[in-house]
């Protein structure tokens, strides 16, 4: 009996030295919880670097038992992310992933930073870790659709794309990008389905250029110029000159030197140095017989800072010099 | 309590707030889905792309594909092929050895590279021979080599085409004649014992008779037949080499050590040979042996992406190569008008 009693007493004791421990946890999990409800509060109202100053240091270990510790690293990436740093939004969440393996938006957020840092293979296993979780993922799904495309499994790319439209099938400007994986697969009569839909839900000025593509390689080269230099007038201010320049060689590529060449001069009004405004205008001139004036054209496209279009011009002065 | 919640409401609601909130932020932070390319670059590029393409085969240089040895890292070429099918990159002759005779004979047969795809990592070692226990036993104890019998076999069943002549491509192949170390190049006549030749590695396979020769895999001589497309009559040859850094590779094997000889011959020979090809594309394969057949389609992908990753610069390589015909007719039309 004596031997019971003093296993009671013992029991008893251990109790209660263990009493104020799970207070004191008790209250440690609350001062926690207040303490991540402040940082989710600076985090909605966008206080990027002070979400950083609560997060950094000591910050993400005091919340390691509060259950939002995940949440805290998406936090604390996102935030680096708006600041710019790239590098440490990318060891957050390469941390976050190691410790919350399971948890489907800092893993998506990991695959979209490093898609944006050109690490497209890294990208892909952790995006389809994301897919294999939560097949609707749509965020993951057309990620990977962009990822496929960049690399260049255009199969691959057009059935994420139709596992995203599945989801969101009311979304224009995915359509519009599903046309393009179709454009880039050579599948001309369907990406120009999916084009016409896209611009049935929503007239955007980049689905009708889409459009105009499509239209292009069907061999409808004048249509195709005609849509783009419409869709120039509706286009945001700071593209409409790459319009405008986009139906001026595609005029140059239908033949219709005057249309060209009067696009590629209101081009010239806007930005006099304008290179392949240059080259288009040299070319116009070429063709009407006239190689000085091409000659004048491509000496400032050539000198102009876009490599390719400055190549081109002087491998074509080259060859009006040599037949001179 | 009518309108009153508890706090487990209260706080399930600023879970499904927080929730909708970081759905909020990945939606905005989602693919950016962008705008086919504008800039000035991409814009000429694109335009000068569809010129050279769109000319019939005399109006424009002739361009050849050259597709290295490497044995099953070879695969990789149809990934490269892919690419280059997707980006309506025309391909007038096709040159090969080795493993890449066998993958080029598919192209130059016009097999549609969606189909390659799928074939590749079927005509591995283990499908271009009768590799298995009892014929490596036979190798090891009876010096029995393998026979590549089954290549000529896939070349005339499913390719369909027994000459040279019945491609819809101009081809050719090299293997090697063990006797004088001289290089056959093979352009015409039967087309399935010129394949096994040309990918039948020495000391393996059976050198195999042909015309009072004894032949063996070209890629001991020739690794990346340039010299062959610009006889078929290349002007402008692009080259998809799949060599490895041997000094990187583990050897595990007294096949991977024979392979590796061959490799090293074949890295050697291939510096030279790499600067007469006007443009190279160089797949990731590292050091894949050629029994490995489970990494064949990893090849592919190391091969599209390779490929997907150089095509820009591929397609203004090609357009300025070109420039001085096209050029040319632009001039002459100018002159005709004035």
């Amino acid at each position: 009996m004596s031997e019971r009693r003093g296993l009671r007493l013992a029991l008893a004791a251990l109790c209660l030295l263990a009493a104020p421990g799970r207070a004191g946890a008790a209250i440690s999990l609350r001062w926690r919880s207040e303490e991540f409800k402040k940082v989710e509060t600076l985090f909605e109202e966008r206080r990027y670097a002070e979400v950083v100053k609560a997060l950094s240091g000591q910050g993400l270990t005091r919340l390691r038992f509060s259950g939002r510790l995940c949440n805290a690293y998406v936090y604390l990436g996102f935030s680096h992310e708006q600041l710019g740093q790239y590098d440490k939004a990318m060891g957050v969440y390469q941390l976050g992933a190691q410790l919350c393996p399971r948890d489907r938006d800092l893993l998506t957020r990991l695959g979209l930073l490093q898609h944006a840092m050109q690490l497209d293979e890294a990208a892909r296993s952790i995006l389809e870790r994301v897919v294999q979780a939560d097949p609707r993922h749509t965020t993951a799904l057309v990620a990977l659709a962009e990822i496929e495309r960049n690399l260049g499994f255009l199969d691959r790319s057009v059935d994420y794309y139709e596992r995203a439209l599945e989801i969101r099938d009311e979304d224009a400007a995915l359509y519009r990008t599903y046309a393009e994986a179709l454009y880039d697969r050579r599948d001309f009569s369907l990406a120009e389905v999916a084009i016409r839909w896209s611009l049935k839900l929503e007239d955007a000025p980049e689905s009708r250029l889409v459009l105009a593509r499509i239209r292009r390689s069907l061999g409808f080269a004048m249509e195709a110029a005609e849509i783009v230099r419409q869709a120039e007038e509706d286009a945001p201010i700071e593209d409409r000159l790459s319009y405008a320049m986009t139906a001026a060689v595609w005029h140059m590529e239908a033949g219709q030197w005057h249309n060209a060449w009067s696009q590629a001069g209101l081009v010239l009004q806007r930005r006099p140095d304008h290179p392949l405004a240059r080259y288009v205008r040299a070319r116009a001139y070429l063709q009407t017989g006239r190689p000085q004036l091409a000659l004048k054209d491509l000496a400032v496209a050539a000198a102009g800072p876009e490599p390719f279009v400055a190549k081109a011009s002087a491998a074509l002065a080259r060859e009006i010099e040599k037949s001179r | 309590m009518g309108g009153g919640q508890g706090p487990g409401a209260v706080r399930a609601g600023r879970i499904r707030a927080l929730a909708a909130a970081l759905g909020a932020v990945l939606l905005c932070a989602a693919p950016s889905q962008a705008l086919p390319p504008l800039d000035q670059d991409a814009l000429l590029r694109d335009h000068l792309w569809r010129e050279v393409t769109l000319r019939p085969k005399g109006r424009r240089p002739t361009i050849g594909l050259v597709l290295s040895g490497g044995s099953l890292r070879a695969l990789a070429h149809s990934g490269v092929y892919s690419v280059l099918e997707n980006a309506g990159f025309p391909i007038d002759v096709v040159a090969g050895v080795s493993m890449g005779a066998v993958l080029g004979s598919a192209i130059a047969s016009g097999m549609p590279s969606r189909m390659l795809t799928q074939m590749a990592p079927k005509i591995g070692f283990r499908g271009a021979s009768n590799y298995g226990a009892f014929s490596l036993a036979r190798l090891a104890f009876f010096d029995s080599p393998l026979s590549s019998e089954k290549t000529a076999r896939w070349v005339d069943t499913v390719l369909r085409r027994p000459r040279f002549e019945d491609l819809k491509r101009p081809f050719a192949c090299v293997a090697m004649d063990i006797k004088s170390g001289e290089e056959i190049m093979f352009r015409e006549g039967p087309l399935g014992p010129a394949v096994r030749a040309s990918m039948n590695l020495p000391g393996i396979f059976s050198p195999v008779q042909y015309r009072h020769r004894y032949l063996v895999d070209g890629g001991v001589v020739n690794f990346i037949p340039v010299n062959a497309a610009r006889l078929l009559g290349a002007h402008y040859v692009v080259a998809s080499v799949t060599d490895l850094d041997y000094s990187q590779s583990r050897l595990k094997s007294m096949l991977n050590t024979l392979e590796q000889v061959i490799d090293i011959r074949g890295a050697l020979l291939a510096r030279e040979q790499r600067k007469a090809a006007n443009f190279l594309i160089e797949p990731k394969v590292h050091d894949i042996g050629f029994v490995e057949t489970l990494k064949a389609l990893d090849l592919v992908a190391q091969g599209v992406i390779s490929a997907r990753r150089r095509l820009p610069a591929l397609q203004e390589d090609l357009i300025l190569f070109s420039h001085p015909r096209l050029a040319e007719d632009w001039i002459s039309e100018g002159r005709r008008r004035r």
